[in-house]
C-alpha cells in the first residue's frame, strides 16, 4: 500500500543505515530570517564506502546576503556505536562536536569550525501550525521509496518548521527568532548524477494562507546509463495540495537548469504550476559530497534564492507566491565548478 | 424579456504583463440573464499578482461570429481593472475555436497591462453542457448548477476586494 502523505513523522526520521557498506544519509535542517537575507544549514551525514571504515560527517553553512561569501566548516570523523540513538521525540544524532536531536520539537547544539574561525550553535525549533507543517513524502510509490530504483531517497518529515536560538560566527553572535525552516532525510547507494532541488516556505498574509513547495530536477543511473531528467514538485497552499509527481511523464514536465538557476513548469491532474529559483547574485557555498564507491559530486548550495511561483489549479482561483530570498535551491553534479575553487 | 437560461464557465490561462513577468489567469462566471444576445455575468477571476481572486461583474455577448467577454473588477492595488476576450467560432476547428481565446487586461486608461490566452478546459465540458440545459436538467444536475452558483456567489462576496462600479 502506498505510503500516505501525511503522517509517519515519527519513521520519516528513522536511520536507514544498517552497518552495511556503500551508503550515505543525511539529515539536514536550514532556518531562514523572514525579514532579512540570513540563513543557516546544518547537516549530518552518515558515509559508509564500498571500501574503508564508516565515517560521520557535520556541515554547517551561514548564508549572509550582505557578506560576500557564506561561512563554512566540515567535520568527520570515525563513525562510532551510540551516533545514532532514540530520543523521546525521534532520533538524536551526534555528528563530531554537533548533536542533533531530531523530532517535532527538536534542538541543534555544537560546534564547528569554519574558514573564519569557530562556530556554534543553539537552535531550537518547532512545527508551525498550519496544514503545509504535515510530513511530506515527494516519492508516493512504495516501489520508488523503498525499492533499489532510485539509489538515492528523500523525505521531508518537517517541511515547515520555526526556529528560535542563536548561532555564533567568527565571533558574530545572531539571534535566531521565529525563523523557518525544515528538515529533510535522504539516504541511499550513492548522490544522484545530477539535481536541482528546491523548497520554500511563503508565510500567511491577511489573505494568503502559509504555503509551501518543494521539488527537484534530477537524472540518476541505471547501471551504466542514465536516465532522463526527471521532475517532481509538490505544492501545499493552506490545506490544499497539489502534486506533479508523475516522474516519468516526460511530456508534462519542463526543466531548465543552469548555473544559478532552475525553471520548472509541470502539468498534472491538480493543474498546471511553474517555477522560478535563481540564486544568481546571491552567495552559494560549494560542497563536496563523497560517494561510497569513491566518486565526488559537487552541490552548489544557497538558501537565498529568489522563488516565483505561479499555480493554475485545476479546480479554484490560479495563485502565485514570491519569495526575496528564502529559497532553498542546491544544484548537485559531477564536475567541479570553476567560479568554486574551494570545496567544503 | 430576459431569458431564463443560465449556466456557469470556468476558463483559465496565462498571460503576460507589460513587464514580460507571466501570470496565471482564471475565471469562473455565472451568467444570470440575457437580453438581446447578451448575458450579465458574475463571478471570480485571479490573476495574480496583479489580481487577488475576486468579485467580477460584466458582460457576455453572444455572435455568430465572436464570443465576447466583458468583465470588471478591482485589481490587488486598488485600481480598477478590465478584462476584455474573444472567442471566434469557426466550423473548421469547432473544439478549438469553442475552448480557446485571446484575453487581455485593461487598466482604467485603457492601455493594456497584461495579455495572453485562455482556455476551457475540456473536462469541464460535461458540467458546462448541463448548465445550458434548464429544460432537461436532472434534479442530481440543478443540484450540482446551484451548488456551484452559491459557491461563486459566496466566493465573490468573501474575496477581499469588493465589487466595481
Amino acid at each position: 500500500m502506498p505510503l500516505g502523505e501525511r503522517g509517519e513523522a515519527q519513521t520519516s526520521n528513522g536511520l536507514r543505515y544498517a552497518g552495511r557498506p556503500g551508503h550515505v544519509e543525511s539529515y539536514f535542517l536550514r532556518a531562514n530570517d523572514p525579514t532579512r537575507p540570513r540563513a543557516v544549514w546544518l547537516k549530518a551525514t552518515v558515509f559508509a564506502p564500498v571500501h574503508g571504515d564508516a565515517q560521520i560527517e557535520s556541515w554547517l553553512v551561514y548564508f549572509d546576503g550582505e557578506r560576500p561569501a557564506p561561512v563554512g566548516g566540515h567535520e568527520t570523523t570515525r563513525l562510532r556505536l551510540g551516533a545514532f540513538t532514540e530520543a523521546a521525540d525521534g532520533v538524536r544524532v551526534s555528528a563530531c562536536r554537533m548533536v542533533l536531536d531530531l523530532g517535532a520539537h527538536g534542538r541543534a547544539t555544537g560546534e564547528i569550525e569554519t574558514n573564519v574561525g569557530a562556530a556554534r550553535v543553539d537552535l531550537s525549533w518547532e512545527p508551525s501550525t498550519s496544514p503545509v507543517a504535515e510530513p511530506l513524502v515527494m516519492l508516493r510509490s512504495r516501489v520508488l521509496r523503498e525499492g533499489p530504483f532510485p539509489r538515492s531517497k528523500l523525505l521531508t518529515p518537517f517541511p515547515s518548521l520555526r526556529f528560535s536560538g542563536a548561532i555564533e560566527v567568527g565571533g558574530e553572535r545572531i539571534e535566531v527568532a521565529d525563523w523557518s525552516g525544515m528538515q529533510g532525510h535522504n539516504w541511499g547507494r550513492e548522490h544522484a548524477f545530477e539535481y536541482a532541488w528546491g523548497q520554500c516556505l511563503f508565510p500567511a498574509t491577511a489573505i494568503e494562507p502559509e504555503a509551501m513547495l518543494e521539488g527537484f530536477s534530477a537524472r540518476v543511473r541505471v547501471g551504466q546509463a542514465l536516465t532522463p531528467r526527471v521532475s517532481c514538485l509538490v505544492v501545499r497552499s493552506g490545506e490544499h495540495t497539489l502534486r506533479f509527481d508523475r516522474l516519468f511523464d516526460l511530456w508534462r514536465q519542463d526543466a531548465a537548469l543552469s548555473k544559478d538557476r532552475w525553471t520548472l513548469t509541470m502539468t498534472g491532474i491538480d493543474g498546471e504550476a511553474r517555477l522560478e529559483m535563481d540564486a544568481t547574485d546571491r552567495p552559494v557555498a560549494c560542497l563536496g559530497y563523497r560517494n561510497p564507491d569513491g566518486r565526488l559530486s559537487y552541490c552548489l548550495n544557497s538558501k537565498l534564492a529568489r522563488v516565483r511561483l505561479m499555480v493554475q489549479p485545476r479546480r479554484g482561483a490560479a495563485f502565485a507566491r514570491e519569495s526575496a530570498h528564502g529559497g532553498a535551491l542546491e544544484f548537485l553534479q559531477s564536475h567541479p565548478d570553476a567560479r568554486f575553487p574551494d570545496v567544503l | 424579456m430576459p431569458s431564463p437560461i443560465s449556466f456557469v464557465e470556468a476558463m483559465r490561462g496565462w498571460l503576460r504583463s507589460a513587464d514580460g513577468d507571466e501570470l496565471p489567469v482564471s475565471f469562473e462566471l455565472v451568467a444570470l440573464r440575457m437580453h438581446h444576445a447578451r448575458f450579465e455575468v458574475r463571478g471570480v477571476i485571479a490573476a495574480p499578482p496583479l489580481v487577488r481572486e475576486t468579485p467580477a461583474r460584466g458582460t457576455l455577448e453572444l455572435g455568430l461570429s465572436r464570443l465576447a467577454y466583458h468583465l470588471d473588477f478591482v485589481g490587488a492595488d486598488g485600481q480598477p481593472l478590465h478584462l476584455d476576450a474573444v472567442k471566434h467560432p469557426s466550423l473548421r476547428s469547432p473544439v478549438l475555436s469553442m475552448t480557446r481565446m485571446q484575453a487581455r487586461i485593461l487598466d482604467a486608461s485603457g492601455t493594456t497591462v497584461a495579455s495572453g490566452e485562455m482556455r476551457f478546459a475540456l473536462e469541464d465540458l460535461p458540467a458546462f453542457v448541463l448548465s445550458w440545459l434548464p429544460g432537461s436538467q436532472s434534479r442530481h444536475g440543478q443540484r450540482q448548477l446551484e451548488t456551484r452558483r452559491r459557491g461563486l456567489e459566496r466566493r465573490a462576496l468573501t474575496a477581499p476586494e469588493g465589487v466595481m462600479r
